[in-house]
């Protein structure tokens, strides 16, 4: 077995030191979309189940009033994985949809939000928001106890900021 | 030390003592043994139970992650990760730098790094609760640890590359999210995939069989494990063959492609014992990646399937297209190919290896096929009472045969 050179050792501990800088920078860029200020802080009504994922445990699938909508029945949002994006209004003391485009829509007030997001399979739309992890035996709660508050981005990018049951931060 | 090492070193000191040797020629024999036993078969017992070791502390890891302890902190949870992370790659680089000849060791605390990433791109995921594009993660993975496995010349890191690139592939094309997530249900596209795959790593490895022998060896170990197994289920294809609609093909012709793209490039390299048997090699294996292309064709509805026939199996009455039985047949012809290539290749260069493999496949086959298409003639009772019959003659007959190959390869050598 020839040996590896000192070069080459240097060159991959340098890369090792990239690997955790690299987590460092996304833990922290991720964390970043809920400073105070920053995005939009949006309450919505959701829908859950409760399956598990074999690298990253037991968590609640969840489903908002703008996946399965008729929001995109007049449009042609192209296949799967296409991009597709969602206005969202405030109705009460929730966000509700308002209505969908395939490009960034201009929103008519400052009340509007809009959330960009793919078209997933049977023309589901998908916004990386459908996955919310919770500790091992967490007890599923009632669809109707439950609320989401997102925080969107000026990107339109959203993330799960809280679950609510019953108005209380949960689990 | 190696059991290998301790007989020579009693056979140098009794040659040492008959005077047959000097002090210095007894020190370069044991200092060559011991340089070409530390590059000896990527799966020695060290090695092995490194990767075994290594692992299971990976799976343990992510395991915990997965339980997602609400009592500890995130940041204490990453910074906890990242801190294993460090002294797993950490303490392998400094082995190597200090020269120590724990080469195992390193090897394996460098594959619980490379396992580590994964952990830590799942703990991040699930802290934030991000789910945008789940095969994302496993490129991201793929792509962490690439240049690992070329810089440290790994075997261990490179095979959860290909794992990565494997598991990505299906991912990919089974995320609803995906431009190129294929149809529901597609198990011949899934399957292809295994089949390219297997391909490409035969292909390339004599690329590296003078660089990197140990990668080689792996490359083809586990290209050939892919084939086999992967042309294996393709014998069943009138059985999971089924129009497959509304899915891309990208990934499927993808994988077969770069499997024709192995063959094209390294298989002039392959086989160097036997030009014969090269060839017949790089036939067989073109062969494979057409008939996988025109069974996904067939699914894929790019081939017409032909008239639907009758057939008794089991009790039951089943039919199946023409050109689904086609592609069964040709599988089968295929796998008996690469079986006995397999034996005659191993009879002409004495590698008990192969041998066994070929003979092993020629067995397997011949019940398979009879479980599989000779149930029209009885009752399951005595297809049963047949079938375990048909299991003792073949393993009688195959190792006979075996053996005979072994005893004409000793009269040889």
């Amino acid at each position: 077995m020839n040996p590896i050179s000192r070069r080459r050792l240097g060159l991959a501990a340098a890369w090792v030191c990239l690997q955790l800088l690299f987590f460092a920078g996304w833990a922290l860029r991720e964390a970043g979309r809920f400073d105070e200020g920053v995005g939009r802080s949006i309450l919505v009504r959701t829908v859950p189940v409760d399956p598990r994922d074999l690298l990253r445990g037991q968590y609640l699938e969840l489903a908002y009033e703008w996946t399965r909508s008729d929001l995109t029945s007049t449009l042609d949002i192209g296949g799967q994985g296409s991009e597709v994006w969602v206005v969202l209004g405030p109705e009460g003391e929730f966000f509700v949809p308002l209505r969908a485009d395939v490009t960034r829509p201009v929103l008519a007030n400052r009340a509007e939000v809009a959330m960009r997001g793919r078209v997933g399979r049977w023309q589901r739309l998908e916004f990386g928001i459908e996955k919310y992890f919770v500790p091992e035996g967490t007890e599923t709660p009632p669809a109707k106890e439950l609320t989401v508050r997102l925080r969107v981005d000026s990107e339109g990018v959203p993330r799960i900021e809280t679950v609510y049951r019953n108005g209380v931060a949960w689990p | 030390m190696t059991s290998f090492l301790k007989r020579l070193d009693g056979l140098l000191e009794s040659a040492a003592t008959a005077g047959l040797l000097d002090a210095q020629t007894r020190a370069s024999l044991r200092s060559l043994a011991q340089e070409q036993e530390k590059g000896r078969g990527v799966l020695s017992l060290a090695a092995v139970l490194g990767w075994l070791g290594s692992a299971v502390a990976a799976l343990g890891v992510i395991l915990l992650v997965s339980a997602n302890w609400s009592t500890i902190p995130d940041a204490v949870k990453l910074g906890g990760l990242l801190c294993l992370l460090a002294a797993a790659h950490g303490t392998a680089l400094w082995i190597r730098f200090s020269g120590s000849d724990l080469h195992r060791t390193a090897e394996a605390l460098h594959f619980l790094g490379a396992g580590l990433f994964l952990a830590g791109i799942g703990l991040v995921a699930q802290i934030y609760h991000l789910d945008d594009h789940p095969p994302n993660g496993v490129l991201l993975w793929l792509v962490a640890i690439l240049p690992l496995a070329v810089l440290l010349r790994s075997p261990a890191i490179s095979l959860l590359v290909i794992f990565a690139a494997l598991l990505w592939g299906h991912m990919e094309g089974d995320h609803g999210g995906s431009p190129i997530c294929m149809a529901r249900y597609s198990f011949t596209s899934h399957l292809m995939l295994e089949i390219g795959m297997g391909a490409a790593l035969v292909g390339f490895s004599p690329l590296l069989r003078d660089s990197e022998p140990r990668i080689a060896r792996l490359m083809r170990g586990l290209g050939a494990l892919l084939l086999f197994g992967s042309l294996y289920l393709l014998t069943f294809f009138r059985h999971f063959s089924e129009l497959e609609q509304g899915g891309s093909a990208v990934l499927p012709v993808g994988f077969l492609v770069l499997g024709a793209a192995g063959l094209a490039t390294g298989g002039r390299r392959l086989a160097p014992e036997s030009i014969w048997f090269r060839n017949r090699l790089i036939v067989l294996l073109a062969t494979a990646l057409l008939v996988s292309a025109g069974a996904l064709a067939v699914d894929l509805g790019v081939l017409p399937r032909g008239e639907r026939m009758k057939f008794f199996n089991f009790g039951w009455d089943r039919t199946f297209d023409v050109a689904a039985w086609s592609f069964s047949i040709l599988a089968w012809f295929l796998w008996f190919l690469f079986a006995l290539w397999c034996v005659g290749f191993g009879g002409m260069s004495r590698r008990k290896g192969y041998l066994n493999t070929g003979v092993l496949a020629v067995g397997l086959g011949v019940v398979t096929l009879f479980f599989d298409l000779i149930g029209s003639l009885a009752t399951t009772g005595t297809i049963f009472l047949l079938g375990g019959l048909v299991l003792l003659g073949t393993g009688w007959g195959m190792e006979r045969w075996r053996r005979s190959i072994v005893r004409r390869m000793g009269e040889i050598a």
